[in-house]
């Protein structure tokens, strides 16, 4: 079949520009690996969803879809989706958007313009993006009333530049981020509710949240939370010009000649192969999965991949690493208000001493009770045993915790390559991740967690816990970085409109354009840059 | 899986790791039966672990009580257990003790505090105990 354009991948960038294409009067191949998900085929299984994978998940990949992991000693593991070492993001109609708590945060004006700001410390490969954050802006205003943003607009106002208000007023204040809301004060930080991706009031046909108990991780009872499965994918099939296919795998891009793509090779869940020929091809299958893609797409014209001219593809994987401090505060908190966060303050993103960027600091969405035996009891309480029991008793109704993603100061020795000697189940070398986070990173992270602590002993806690993070690879759900975007070919791997440099018609839109990616979850910014790319390249088709 | 003595030991393991006090224990909850299925399961590659854990435990109370350990009392069951978490054995463990009984301290928890649907936390009691509502 022929196409205007086929996009791969149907997450956060992928419905944004099938959406838009098909919308401009575009006919579009929408190629997607996992299936759709929602509340109805939702288990709610409190060990396989996505904040805790612990034996599956509830979205995708499925088996035969391996990766291989080098940990920090060079050992070499063959990882599954399920295990934290595959840095999964969901595969899934709509991606990580249908499982995610949705913080919607704009990146801050310096977070576009690290090098400048902080210089590049040796070893990394900090540095600017090739657009700033007016050329993003009117972007995050179109993905936040487009998608269905809710938060503080008086106060965001005053953290960012911002034209519109948000559409809906931040979710309510639980009775944790009450406590957080006074010690914030004592403290003398400006504090907020973050933005989140979630209707507080009737939005775009669907009803508002419920505030029930299960948010992040799972997909939502009442379809209150928004992503693109929910607005941009159905406004794309609305359009008749869009076509989704769920269920297949892209093996390759094919090319017509040295710098233009003529379709894409995919696969269906029985392995038969099809084609499908377009003028243009979007990848948008998150940062991990696009690199591996251009990888697998080697022609004699890219011999090391499409966009690895420069020996950059892949390279500059980050994510965030997350301290966090976690207390017991003496009188029970819990208020069984979903989603549960609802505080934050952005007062430690820049200007901390001798510290590269820093990052935002929020409560956190409910916990699961299990999530909390396994992740947050402090090192010294007996894991079985009356006091076991006891500690879960006393501590679960009454505990507090801060945390929030640190600006990751990218290196190139953090990075996708693919493994020729593992292959998935159509027979094609499987990512490779290896690298770790930049030691900067971990200094941050380490003045953050302070900041946390500090946070929460304002706050009154009796006792508090936690350590900064240590040294690993930074990537997971909020992985990006891999073809980042650049004016000069010899240091990115697409130009500053998301195409690759020295094709015609490949683009990228998805974190792997990210050339930093903020103290911030980046889904919002992921979004913003797809709108920016999209309506480039239907501009410019004018 | 287990014969009968395996299983009674596994039971009295539970009831050691989440005892009943004023509010339900491992046993309440069902967490012994999670764990059958959890082996049949996605547990499956624990099972020979499972094997040696309880065999190994019955050779201990052997050794110290001369008796099963599904008969010591709570307290000698609690201290037995303390002490193989802390090297101190006689039988044979041919994995690491202190590690096969942090593990199954983790799958016990796993089926005490995760959603009944998988088949412990019987009448979400571990739920009523810490105060969590699952609501929709």
């Amino acid at each position: 079949m022929n196409y205007d354009a086929i996009v791969i991948g149907a997450g956060a960038g992928g419905g944004i520009a099938a959406a838009l294409l098909a919308e401009s009067g575009a006919r579009v191949l929408l190629l997607e690996r996992g299936s759709p998900h929602s509340f109805a085929t939702e288990k709610t299984d409190h060990l396989r969803n996505h904040r805790l994978s612990q034996y599956g998940q509830n979205t995708g990949p499925g088996p035969g879809n391996p990766r291989v992991f080098v940990d920090t000693h060079q050992h070499t593991h063959v990882v599954q989706p399920h295990e934290g070492h595959y840095h999964n993001n969901a595969v899934t109609v709509g991606g990580g958007t249908v499982v995610y708590g949705g913080q919607a945060w704009r990146f801050l004006p310096d977070d576009f313009a690290m090098a400048s700001r902080y210089g590049v410390p040796k070893g990394s490969s900090l540095a600017d993006w090739p657009i700033g954050y007016a050329d993003l802006a009117p972007y995050y205003e179109r993905a936040e009333h487009e998608i269905g943003i809710a938060g503080d607009s008086a106060t965001s106002a005053l953290v960012w530049p911002r034209a519109k208000a948000y559409p809906m007023p931040a979710v309510p204040m639980t009775r944790r981020g009450q406590v957080l809301r006074s010690a914030a004060e004592r403290l003398g930080w400006r504090h907020f509710t973050p933005p989140l991706a979630l209707n507080t009031q009737p939005y775009l046909g669907r009803q508002a949240c419920t505030g029930c108990t299960l948010c992040v991780g799972f997909a939502c009872h009442v379809d209150a939370k928004n992503g693109t499965h929910n607005s941009m994918i159905p406004r794309a099939l609305a359009t008749g010009n869009c076509t989704l296919i769920t269920k297949v795998h892209v093996l390759r891009i094919d090319m017509d000649d040295a710098q233009s793509a003529k379709g894409v090779t995919y696969a269906d869940e029985h392995g038969i192969h099809h084609q499908a020929t377009a003028g243009l091809v979007m990848v948008s299958a998150g940062a991990i999965e696009t690199a591996r893609l251009l990888f697998n797409s080697a022609t004699s014209a890219h011999p090391n991949g499409i966009g690895n001219h420069s020996d950059q593809l892949g390279r500059h994987l980050q994510g965030h690493v997350y301290p966090r401090a976690i207390g017991i505060l003496p009188d029970e908190v819990i208020d069984h208000q979903g989603p549960g966060v609802s505080i934050c303050t952005t007062q430690f993103n820049h200007g901390n001493p001798d510290i590269i960027g820093g990052g935002m600091l929020a409560d956190e969405f409910i916990t699961l009770p299990i999530i909390f035996w396994k992740r947050f009891l402090p090192p010294d309480v007996p894991r079985w045993g009356k006091a076991a029991k006891d500690f879960m008793r006393y501590a679960y109704p009454r505990f507090i915790d801060v945390t929030g993603p640190i600006q990751d100061i990218p290196n190139p020795d953090s990075r996708v390559t693919v493994d020729t000697a593992v292959r998935d189940r159509f027979g094609l070398p499987v990512a490779r991740l290896s690298g770790t986070v930049h030691p900067e990173s971990l200094r941050t992270a380490a003045f953050m967690f302070e900041r946390a602590r500090e946070w929460i002993e304002a706050a009154g806690v009796t006792r508090w816990w936690g350590t900064p993070p240590t040294l690993g690879l930074s990537a997971s759900q909020h992985q990006a970085g891999t073809c980042r975007m650049g004016d000069d070919p010899a240091t990115s791997v697409t130009d500053r409109w998301g195409k690759i440099h020295g094709t015609r018609n490949i683009y990228v839109a998805d974190g792997s354009l990210h050339v930093t990616n903020g103290g911030f979850n980046p889904f919002l910014t992921i979004m913003a840059n797809a709108f920016r790319v999209t309506d480039g390249i239907i501009q410019r088709g004018k | 899986m287990f014969d009968a003595l395996q299983y009674a030991t596994l039971r009295a393991v539970v009831d050691c790791m989440i005892p009943r006090d004023d509010t339900p224990g491992g046993i309440d909850a069902g967490v012994d039966h999670y764990l059958l299925g959890f082996l049949q399961h996605d547990g499956s590659g624990f099972a020979a672990l499972y094997l040696a854990v309880l065999d190994a435990l019955t050779q201990e109370a052997q050794a110290r009580h001369q008796c099963n350990f599904a008969d010591l009392s709570a307290a000698d069951a609690e201290a037995l257990l303390y002490d193989i978490a802390h090297g101190q054995t006689v039988a044979h463990w041919p994995y690491q003790s202190a590690q096969s009984l942090a593990l199954i301290a983790e799958h016990c928890a796993e089926g005490f505090y995760a959603d009944p649907r998988q088949g412990g936390n019987r009448d979400m009691v571990s739920w009523r105990m810490i105060g969590f509502e699952e609501r929709r």
